[in-house]
């Protein structure tokens, strides 16, 4: 159909790619710092085994509790096990967690918020008031009686934490559905007859992936801490599988032992520093309204 | 009593996530209340209370005819009296109480205790020996836990009030120890009925006074109970009728958020003794001149227990399969966990009579001979099955679930396929409970110094073995020779009985013993007089500031 094929054009005013990202992010040290960090952590996820020094469930007890050495750069833990290793292995469940959670409330929100702005009446009011329901918790207590009440598990951990998220998602994507809605080229397709689907599809989705991406770049810090401290409070990942969140909660019975606590937590900071720096240079980046400062 | 085992939850994971869900559920605060309200000037040292940190979570009810689990023991010592007890520092040696003396009939089936005069309750009430058979019937009648204890007793009478008769319904060596347990104190019986106490068949449901006992005590103890908030803390007054006055008059047991709080809490002062930390933790205190340790080696266990209910896990409940895990595990490095501990090869712990050597009964690590039993028992490629324990349950310095990585690690390495089940102590108590496991990491220690408190409970006719591992071997060649053992007055030769039935239990029993750990008690060296005891921990009422 000749006029499906002048819908995307519509879409145009967008995005105005007038900065090259890899530029973009040579004039801000910071975000290159922060991509460095996650390319260092993307490399610890992918060749987790080789850097590893030790196998992270081989219990040592004549080694337990030993201090950072040459042997084992982390120390060790109440069982002897390598913290080093285990800390490398724990990026493997960590961070792609954080990252999942964010994505599937990124994708449920979106959706749910979309639909809610684009038929407005009562579908907008149903759902928007689930989420207000849900937004009328502080999110981590709420998570946290969800995973309680599923059973400690790295799946319900995981599904509580995306039942918190998802309503800012919906929220944001229906103001912006709103707003698009009454945009002249939104206007315009819907009198050129195209049909409601196709509109929220092709036309408004589009227009909002800017904001959604904003949103879910600086969020996915989020993520990796919110999912970290249910391991913490044991309610996510269960032993013997290492998790930053439940190395931290080990290492904090035993104070002493530095070690047990401070590289685990260093390993959530440096990886949530990281994923924010990078998050504010897209945002920066996406939004031209800011670009510059 | 012997129902120790629901424990102290001295572990940080459950306090931490009590805290918010109480935060949840706008009682957060309170978790929280910080000590600072009870600190009382320098001046005033004196009369400072004793305060006890410690995690309440396990405390149930304080009532003397039900209470079981661990903290209740010092509340028990500190508010109530038993007709007789051991010395505190030498539990082989049984002392009069508030009995001054007692006979034991030529047939061992009859004791009769004199009780001592002018014993008053904190009511005014004079002690007689009426109370004593309204509580021993009471806890008969209100079939609680510590129930059984009164299985052997045909009946109590009291036929004047300073004269107690027991009479049993067989001879029994071992029942004047038992007598020695916190569960046959004396409570007012006075009182106790006005509150809606029974000691009357069907007071299991008649009986209203449990909880009210969980709040106030009418003992005859140095201490009345005043309080007591869930989660929180339990306070107790000097009893101004007691019998013993107590050194410090006012005692806090006051709970930390989780156990590294409390121990600092202990370093900077704002307790005076730490009861439940962890292991690591004492060892770091010990470079502390401030802290002394005062330790007893626990007489019980950590075990390892395995169902024998084939719905369950028809691997574990095979006995093959049974007798090769308990060659898999590495017992050594788990007793490397612990100064000082020991490994018990069965049931009797180590320092009480008829324990078993370990250097020649205790099991053996030995990969080989597992995988051979494996495949002789169809399972050539191992198995899967679930190891459950309490997130939080802390035994002498040795926290459960680390126990259960331990022996998860060391299954693996014959072929098993573990998956842990470390939950919340709510969660986990009644599954552990009800048997619903594959395998579980559990504890238990005397409630009076007998091996037969942990034979009586384990042993093949125990509720233990019947209701958690589903063990039914009504005719084990141990029932016979324990219940001789019982009957057998010469002390070597019910030893060498008991030591006989354990061997038998090692050949089938659905149980390992994992460790007997040392019970440590770090205190500021601002208070003197703490005595450990392996029954009841220790005596507040002994404690006073130097």
């Amino acid at each position: 159909m000749a006029l499906s094929a002048t819908l995307p054009r519509i879409t145009q005013p967008r995005v105005e790619r007038r900065a090259h990202p890899w530029r973009a992010l040579r004039e801000r040290p910071l975000a290159s710092l922060g991509a460095a960090i996650l390319f260092v952590w993307l490399m610890a996820i992918l060749a987790g085994p080789r850097i590893a020094t030790h196998d992270p469930l081989q219990q040592s007890l004549a080694d337990r509790l030993s201090p950072p050495s040459r042997e084992y750069l982390f120390g060790t833990d109440k069982l002897g096990r390598d913290l080093f290793s285990r800390v490398v292995y724990a990026a493997r469940v960590s961070i792609p967690v954080g990252v999942m959670v964010i994505a599937l409330a990124a994708a449920i929100g979106t959706t749910l918020g979309a639909l809610a702005g684009f038929a407005g009446g009562a579908v907008d009011e149903t759902l928007m008031r689930v989420t207000d329901v849900f937004l009328a918790f502080p999110p981590i207590i709420l998570a946290l009686a969800i995973a309680a009440a599923l059973g400690p598990d790295l799946k319900n951990a995981m599904l509580a934490l995306v039942a918190v998220w998802w309503p800012s998602y919906a929220r944001m994507m229906r103001g912006v559905t709103l707003s698009i809605k009454q945009q002249e080229y939104v206007l315009a397709s819907v009198a050129m007859g195209a049909s409601r689907g196709r509109i929220l599809l092709r036309t408004i989705l589009p227009n909002a992936v800017m904001p959604l991406l904003v949103l879910a770049t600086v969020d996915i810090g989020g993520g990796v801490t919110a999912a970290a401290a249910l391991s913490y409070l044991g309610l996510g990942v269960q032993p013997p599988t290492p998790e930053w969140g439940a190395l931290v909660s080990d290492g904090a019975e035993a104070l002493d032992q530095w070690w047990l606590a401070t590289f685990p937590g260093l390993a959530i900071l440096t990886v949530v520093l990281a994923f924010n720096l990078v998050g504010d240079a897209v945002q920066d980046f996406l939004d031209p309204r800011l670009r510059g400062k | 009593m012997a129902e120790v085992e629901q424990r102290t939850r001295q572990g940080t994971a459950l306090s931490r996530r009590t805290i918010l869900k109480l935060a949840a559920a706008g009682t957060g605060a309170a978790a929280l209340a910080p000590l600072a309200g009870e600190q009382t000037p320098v001046a005033a040292q004196e009369a400072a209370p004793l305060i006890i940190g410690r995690n309440i979570d396990d405390v149930i009810t304080l009532d003397p005819q039900v209470a079981g689990e661990e903290t209740y023991t010092i509340v028990l010592r500190g508010c109530y009296d038993t007709l007789i007890t051991t010395e505190p520092d030498d539990p082989g040696t049984i002392i009069p109480w508030l009995a001054e003396s007692w006979e034991t009939s030529d047939d061992a089936l009859t004791f009769t205790f004199t009780l001592k005069p002018g014993i008053t309750f904190a009511s005014g009430n004079e002690l007689t020996s009426a109370d004593f058979k309204f509580s021993f019937d009471r806890l008969r009648e209100l079939k609680a836990l510590p129930a059984y204890l009164m299985d052997p007793v045909a009946s109590v009478e009291a036929p004047d009030p300073r004269t107690l008769v027991l009479t049993l319904k067989a001879p029994d060596a071992v029942f004047l120890t038992a007598l020695c347990s916190s569960n046959f104190s004396a409570i007012d019986s006075a009182v106790a009925r006005e509150q809606g106490a029974s000691d009357q068949p069907g007071a299991d449901t008649e009986d209203a006074a449990v909880e009210w006992l969980t709040q106030n005590s009418i003992g005859t103890g140095p201490y009345i109970l005043t309080g007591f908030t869930p989660k929180d803390r339990i306070t107790m007054s000097a009893n101004p009728t007691a019998w013993r006055a107590p050194a410090i008059p006012e005692v806090i047991i006051q709970a930390a958020a989780d156990t590294s709080a409390l121990k600092q809490m202990l370093e900077r002062g704002d307790v005076d003794l730490a009861w439940g930390l962890l292991n690591e933790q004492i060892a770091e205190l010990r470079d502390n001149p401030d802290i002394a340790v005062a330790t007893t080696p626990m007489l019980g266990f950590i075990a390892l227990g395995m169902t024998c209910d084939a719905s369950r896990n028809e691997a574990v409940a095979n006995p093959i399969v049974r007798q090769a895990i308990k060659q898999a595990i590495d017992y050594d490095g788990i007793r490397s966990l612990q100064e000082g501990a020991l490994t018990p090869p069965s049931l009797v712990p180590i320092g009480l009579p008829g324990a078993l050597d370990p250097a020649t009964d205790g099991f053996k690590r030995d990969l080989t001979a597992v995988t051979a039993a494996l495949t002789e028992a169809g399972y050539p490629d191992g198995f899967a099955a679930t190891l459950a324990t309490s997130a939080t349950e802390i035994i002498g310095g040795v926290q459960l679930s680390l126990l259960a990585e331990k022996v998860q690690a060391d299954l693996a390495e014959a072929g098993i396929d573990v998956s842990l089940e470390i939950e919340d102590e709510e969660i986990f108590r009644p599954k552990y409970r009800a048997g619903d496991i594959d395998l579980v990491i559990g504890a238990w220690y005397v409630g009076y110094p007998n091996p037969f408190d942990l034979l009586d409970n384990w042993g093949p006719t125990g509720n233990v073995a019947i209701n958690r591992f589903r063990w039914e071997a009504p005719d084990h060649p141990a029932v016979a020779l324990l219940t001789e053992a019982r009957r057998t007055v010469d002390a070597e030769a019910r030893d060498e009985l008991v030591r006989e039935a354990q061997r038998a239990l090692l050949l089938d029993a659905p149980y390992t013993m994992l460790i007997q750990p040392v019970f440590s008690y770090p205190y500021r060296t601002t208070i003197t007089g703490l005595v450990a005891n392996p029954t009841w921990n220790f005596d507040p009422a002994t404690i006073s500031r130097t």
